[in-house]
């Protein structure tokens, strides 16, 4: 949004920094996962269908912006956006972020992960 | 209805309310309602747009987003039973687990890519064209671990540390007009944004 204003120049992206790094998890809690199911798989359906639309009809997905986020449409139609696959990231990916942390004093230790994600209520991958 | 029905009415939905059971079931979405948090951003596009494409009517399901900022108060809710689902950074979420909070990432919310505009920035006008030329200038970012990490992988690329500038916590990210200020007025040298 700065670099559209001519207010600035983008030194270094956060792409350049820690390529493919993943911003942020969608989470439930364990008790609503055991006792909705069914509207979390919907759920998780239905936002699979917005990242792939996302990706296909970036423009026409822009459009809602302005209406979410009290941005102008011009900056809605040329802001940088994430990439959106299918929900899931390579577990590779996600110790790479964490080793950073450790490296830099954030965490104590390696934390395995493995059994705080399930993407088994994700729709199978075609 | 007379009055007497109506009380045992809305007896039974505060009853049922405190059973934490679901009343919202019509049936336009016989899943009922889902709330959902959100971050007023553009990074949540995927979830405005499956509101307004009616993905999730589709699916049956009523889909509510619910502003909600810091993560903690997040999970807070979510624990509570305020909200349904939320988002949660890495590092939040590997703090999560190390306090072995009843939760489960059950799909990621974007990556970056090498379109990628998030990252330093420094005045159109400045001196400042390498990430070596950071050496002693002010950076200002929101102080976040994330940001944290990406300004020290950053820094490294050029044999630099945060001993080597200055950082300036606290600006929050959805204040773009602010950054554009700070930077126009030479309050600092670079956003990290």
């Amino acid at each position: 949004m700065l670099e559209m204003h001519g207010a600035s120049r983008l030194l270094f992206s956060f792409n350049d920094a820690i390529p493919g790094y993943v911003f942020a998890g969608l989470f439930f809690t364990d008790k609503y996962l055991k006792e909705n199911p069914q509207k979390v798989r919907a759920f998780l359906k239905g936002l699979v269908k917005a990242f792939g639309y996302v990706r296909d009809h970036e423009k026409e997905a822009r459009r809602w912006i302005p209406k979410y986020c009290g941005v102008e449409m011009d900056v809605a139609m040329k802001s940088a956006l994430r990439h959106f696959e299918d929900g899931r990231e390579p577990i590779e990916q996600i110790y790479k972020q964490q080793n950073i942390m450790i490296e830099n004093g954030h965490l104590p230790g390696r934390v395995p992960v493995e059994a705080y994600i399930d993407y088994s209520y994700l729709p199978t991958a075609d | 209805m007379d009055f007497r029905k109506a009380v045992l009415c809305a007896l039974l939905a505060v009853l049922l309310s405190g059973l934490n059971v679901d009343t919202s079931y019509s049936e336009d979405c016989p899943l009922g309602v889902m709330k959902v948090t959100y971050g007023r951003s553009i990074d949540d596009l995927p979830l405005y747009v499956g509101l307004e494409e009616g993905f999730w009517g589709k699916e049956g399901l009523k889909v509510e987003l619910v502003r909600l900022a810091g993560e903690q108060n997040i999970i807070a809710a979510a624990l509570h039973g305020d909200i349904n689902a939320g988002h949660l950074g890495p590092p939040s979420f590997f703090h999560a687990v190390i306090r072995k909070i009843p939760v489960k990432i059950v799909a990621w919310l974007g990556r970056a890519h090498k379109g990628t505009r998030c990252g330093l920035h420094a005045d159109q006008k400045s001196d400042i064209n390498t990430i070596s030329d950071l050496k002693g200038k002010r950076i200002a970012t929101s102080g976040d671990i994330s940001a944290r990490m990406i300004l020290r992988e950053t820094l490294l690329k050029a044999g630099l540390t945060f001993d080597d500038i200055h950082e300036i916590k606290g600006i929050k990210l959805d204040e773009a007009m602010k950054h554009e200020a700070a930077l126009r007025s030479q309050g600092v040298d670079v956003i990290s944004a």
